[in-house]
């Protein structure tokens, strides 16, 4: 199973914010969306987490039209974390977890609820804050309770037998170096059990570490799209950041002065 | 979707506490008043005729007309802050409350001066502040597109805007009224229980009933709303109908209030925010907690407004916005500090 778009585009303004996309996120891979500002990768995220439609051309969750699956259907096949979450009230830490619980019958499985927040928030050391209002927490916090939600929203503890997709625009902003290295390498071991992830990233070096597949963007279009090594070359990259960017071979080091 | 959430044993004894605090203001109530009943007497069965009278046919609808008004402006506050993710929406500021104001108002002058014959004698005043509720929820549903349209800024702008236009009416109205239509007016607009009779509070009875109901169903959904709109929308979250569901029952039953009682403010704003004080913001929790805090304060306001100058009575409106509006100001100091 995977999400795949077709020839899909997206008209904003009467520009094209978004064209002739193609490609596939398939189960078991992290994805990479990497570009510039305002090359059209929140955009396409949005799209794919069906928050818009596309002008033109079409987007399947596995062999259906992403358009036929109901609401509730489409939060049990992927989640979406936004880079902007501001909570209203003093919610807890467990409660906000548990707000990514969507369909108690199938996650649970003689497991309880419980056992489920507290199982993710022990792999997002969220441990000691369970029941701290998230408003309380540093924004690095914050951002790492809002990730461990989307998890929950899709999380299965042995291996994926369902298809489970997380789609996350810059999940790691706010997080320190040792930080966004533990998270990352945690959706790793995710996608190892048969997670398929998305990540929209700025750090070329750890994209190329941890990105099985890079999709590069600039203005609306696919420049390039193939492993780390293919894409991530010192031409595609300069031509596309306007800066001169070298990339240096085994292990890929991406430097820009 | 599971429709509550869990409840935490404290939020459990919170609501317990508070469910048994309104029985027993509704017992006191009962009993006390400007004409005493002892209670002694009901239970030996020696109680006289007019006693009897009293308690069943005067006394007891207005008790539980306050008991269910309490109840809906709790709760419609606590559903409206949330579905606005505003700590400071209420009933009031949809513009509803003013609508069913404007439609009292009209009967209260048009009835007398010009319709003496077409009397609908003590329907009127509520029909008429029924039609008017009703205008205003189809106003604001042509205006914001199905509530859908939009943000929640652009819901409360239109709100304020409906408000002005309801007030501009009444002030009109009190400009060409009669003196005692005046005073009639102005009671009514400063919130009174007295006049609960059976055959009037029961329909008002049903449509706030159902109208809970309905708010309770979404209660979870409330919660996801809380993450911003798209976020609930990505967790299986049908936002436009919890706006819908949400707006209705609350013009409904706020409707239905206005037009037995008058305005009553406050309640509604402050309520909420002491239950979310006191146990935790989840809906499950705030809404049921809402109503039941809602209903207890309003009883206890009706009665002491009932005893403080017996044989007379304060507009109850009054003895709410008077506690109401200091708790306010405090609020909005302490989010400032925040």
């Amino acid at each position: 199973m995977s999400i795949v778009t077709s020839n899909m585009s997206f008209i904003r303004n009467s520009e094209f914010a978004l064209r002739n996309i193609n490609l596939t996120m398939n189960e078991g891979e992290i994805l990479a969306l990497v570009g510039p500002n305002g090359s059209g990768k929140s955009t396409l995220m949005s799209l794919l987490a069906g928050d818009i439609r596309p002008t033109g051309g079409r987007i399947d969750y596995g062999d259906t039209p992403l358009e036929t699956w109901d609401l509730s259907e489409r939060a049990t096949y992927r989640s979406m974390m936004s880079q902007q979450h501001v909570v209203a009230y003093d919610f807890t830490v467990r409660e906000i977890i548990e707000m990514g619980i969507v369909h108690a019958e199938d996650i649970v499985k003689g497991r309880s609820y419980s056992t489920v927040v507290h199982n993710i928030a022990e792999m997002f050391e969220l441990t000691k804050v369970l029941d701290h209002s998230i408003r309380a927490l540093s924004g690095g916090g914050q951002q790492r309770v809002h990730l461990a939600r989307a998890l929950a929203q899709v999380w299965q503890e042995d291996n994926y037998k369902d298809p489970k997709f997380m789609l996350l625009d810059e999940p790691t902003s706010n997080l320190d170096l040792a930080h966004e290295v533990k998270t990352l390498s945690l959706l790793k071991n995710e996608v190892r059990k048969g997670l398929g992830v998305m990540l929209i990233l700025h750090d070329l070096n750890l994209t190329a570490h941890f990105a099985d597949k890079v999709v590069l963007l600039k203005n609306g279009e696919i420049v390039d799209q193939g492993s780390a090594d293919e894409v991530l070359t010192s031409e595609s990259l300069t031509a596309v950041y306007g800066l001169s960017i070298n990339v240096s071979q085994g292990p890929l080091r991406v430097t820009h002065f | 979707m599971r429709i509550y959430q869990h409840l935490k044993p404290r939020q459990i004894s919170i609501l317990a506490i508070l469910g048994v605090v309104s029985m027993v203001t509704v017992i006191l109530s009962l009993l006390f008043g400007a004409f005493s009943i002892p209670v002694l007497k009901i239970f030996s069965g020696s109680a006289t005729p007019l006693q009897i009278e009293i308690l069943s046919q005067i006394r007891g609808p207005r008790v539980i007309l306050t008991l269910f008004v309490g109840a809906a402006l709790g709760i419609s506050g606590a559903a409206l802050q949330g579905l606005f993710r505003n700590p400071l929406a209420d009933p009031g500021l949809i513009g509803v409350s003013a609508g069913a104001a404007l439609g009292a108002v009209l009967a209260i002058i048009f009835s007398t001066n010009f319709l003496p014959n077409m009397s609908l004698g003590v329907y009127a005043v509520p029909l008429s502040a029924t039609v008017g509720a009703g205008v205003v929820i189809a106003l604001l549903f042509i205006l914001t597109r199905g509530f859908t349209q939009a943000g929640v800024t652009y819901m409360l702008l239109v709100g304020i805007a409906v408000n002005a236009l309801a007030t501009v009416g009444i002030g009109l109205l009190t400009f060409i009224s009669t003196d005692s239509q005046l005073r009639g007016l102005t009671f009514w607009l400063m919130g009174s229980f007295g006049g609960a009779r059976w055959s009037l509070i029961i329909p008002a009875i049903l449509v706030i009933s159902l109208a809970i109901g309905c708010m309770l169903a979404y209660s979870r959904r409330l919660d996801l709303m809380q993450l911003g709109e798209n976020e609930a929308r990505r967790l299986g979250v049908n936002v436009s109908r919890v706006k819908i569901i949400i707006i209705l029952s609350s013009a409904f039953m706020i409707g239905a209030s206005v037009s037995l009682s008058g305005i009553i403010g406050f309640v509604g704003l402050v309520v909420p925010h002491l239950v979310r004080l006191i146990g935790g913001p989840n809906h499950t929790y705030l809404l049921v907690g809402s109503a039941l805090l809602g209903s207890g304060i309003m009883v206890v306001a009706d009665l002491t407004s009932r005893i403080v100058i017996q044989p007379a009575e304060l507009p109850v409106g009054l003895a709410t916005s008077a506690l109401g509006a200091p708790f306010f100001l405090w609020l909005v100091l302490r989010l400032k500090k925040s």
